[in-house]
């Protein structure tokens, strides 16, 4: 409310100042501290944006500081003076700030259109991002079905090859059990034949010793009925060992010559190897040898040295199962 | 109007009374604080300043007109007539101001968010 007064105070002082420098210098009085505001107010305006976008209100400032200019050359420091400099300073400033306005309005514009731009660049930038990851993901689909192709048939191999194993597996056992059965079938044939015969193992063959008397009448050949069911047994045990081979050992004691033991013994075991192979045996694992009086295994001086020299020997050699 | 016939009498009497075209640049300059004050000039600090300046002038001048000093209280109001038209466009300038870094802070975010 009192802004006019403290105002007015520096500008006396001011004007006193102004007022003795003129006394020494020229005639002039200074101009009013409004005019001298409202001027160089002016000055700035005229330097600054006002001059290009707001040029009617800065004229009409311009206007209205020639007034004041012009009351100062009338009467300097009157009251008209100061009251249009203070106008004009008022009518420039409205000049500046309109003209800040429009460029501010101006930079909304601006900021508006980056604003679009750099949105419908972040657009077509997501776009194409997009569609870059599109076709990304297209290679990684057509990976995957290709892997997955490759999955499918190394597992369908994988699935054959366990069904091989599983087939070998299943002969194995097969052939075990088979094996264990055969095993089972020998030892009950050995197990029959040791109540007359007797089993020697060696070290590389297994010798089964049947006594004369229960497979020969004296001095023949041929096979009694009792010796045909027992060598049947035998021969049920040889067909379990098919990897071996046999030799039938035809022997005799040392009473009569010894080419009629010779011939006795090998007639003998011939017998045994016939009957053999009509049990099923294939000839060629078969050999019969007739060894006469010259391999005893008892004493022939007395008769039960006579008698366990009167012997069919069966010699299974090669593999052991 | 029975005040202004009164008013007019006096003044025609020669009293100091309440000159028309006082009361009339009065009506002008308080609509001119009053657009000021809508166009949000107490929000903006320079525009503050020109309107409380408007304010006190006008509070002057009606102290002028009252003493009688009808010329100095006509110019008074003028003054006070500047400064609240100026106070306006500092207003609006102020408001621009505030959209123009508005949006340049939307834009700058716009930016960062998607570097």
């Amino acid at each position: 409310m009192k802004t006019l007064i403290p105002s007015l105070v520096p500008s006396t002082l001011l004007s006193v100042a102004m007022f003795g420098a003129s006394m020494i210098g020229c005639a002039a009085t200074p101009p009013s501290q409004e005019l001298v505001a409202a001027r160089e107010i002016m000055s700035q305006a005229r330097e600054g944006e006002a001059a290009r976008r707001t040029p009617d209100d800065l004229r009409k400032a311009q206007r209205t500081l020639e007034q004041a200019e012009s009351a100062h050359r009338d009467d300097p420091r009157s009251n008209a003076e100061r009251d249009l400099a203070y106008i004009a300073d008022r009518q420039t400033r409205l000049a500046m700030v309109r003209a800040d306005r429009l460029a501010a309005a101006e930079q909304v514009e601006q900021a508006e259109t980056a604003y679009t731009d750099a949105l419908e660049e972040q657009n077509s930038r997501r776009a194409s991002s997009l569609e870059e990851t599109r076709g990304a993901l297209g290679q990684v689909r057509s990976e995957l079905a290709e892997r997955g192709s490759e999955l499918d048939e190394r597992t369908r191999q994988l699935q054959a090859r366990e069904q091989e194993l599983m087939a070998r597996e299943q002969e194995l056992s097969t052939e075990r059990e088979a094996r264990a059965a055969a095993e089972a079938r020998l030892a009950a044939a050995y197990a029959q034949l040791e109540e007359y015969a007797q089993i020697r193992q060696e070290a590389e063959e297994t010798i089964i010793t049947l006594s004369g008397e229960v497979l020969f009448q004296t001095d023949r050949a041929e096979l009694l009925p009792i010796a045909r069911e027992r060598l049947t047994q035998v021969a049920t045990a040889l067909n379990n060992q098919p990897e071996r081979t046999i030799v039938i050992e035809g022997h005799t004691d040392s009473q009569g010559s010894n080419s009629h033991n010779d011939r006795l013994s090998q007639q003998r075991a011939d017998s045994v190897r016939t009957f053999f192979i009509s049990q099923g045996i294939p000839a060629a694992r078969v050999t019969a040898v007739g060894r006469g009086e010259a391999e005893p295994i008892a004493d022939n001086g007395s008769p039960e040295g006579r008698a366990n020299n009167r012997r069919v020997e069966i010699h299974l050699s090669g593999a052991q199962s | 109007m029975k005040r202004a016939a009164i008013i007019v009498g006096l003044s025609l009497m020669g009293c100091g009374g309440a000159n028309p075209a006082i009361q009339a640049s009065l009506a002008d300059t308080q609509a001119a604080i009053r657009g000021a004050q809508e166009a949000g000039a107490s929000e903006a600090p320079q525009a503050r300043y020109h309107l409380e300046l408007a304010n006190e002038q006008v509070a002057d001048a009606q102290r002028l007109e009252e003493e009688g000093q009808d010329d100095r209280a006509k110019a008074v109001l003028a003054r006070a007539q500047a400064d609240a038209e100026l106070a306006v466009a500092m207003a609006h300038e102020h408001e621009t101001r505030q959209q123009a870094e508005a949006a340049q802070r939307r834009i700058q975010e716009l930016r960062e968010q998607h570097l």
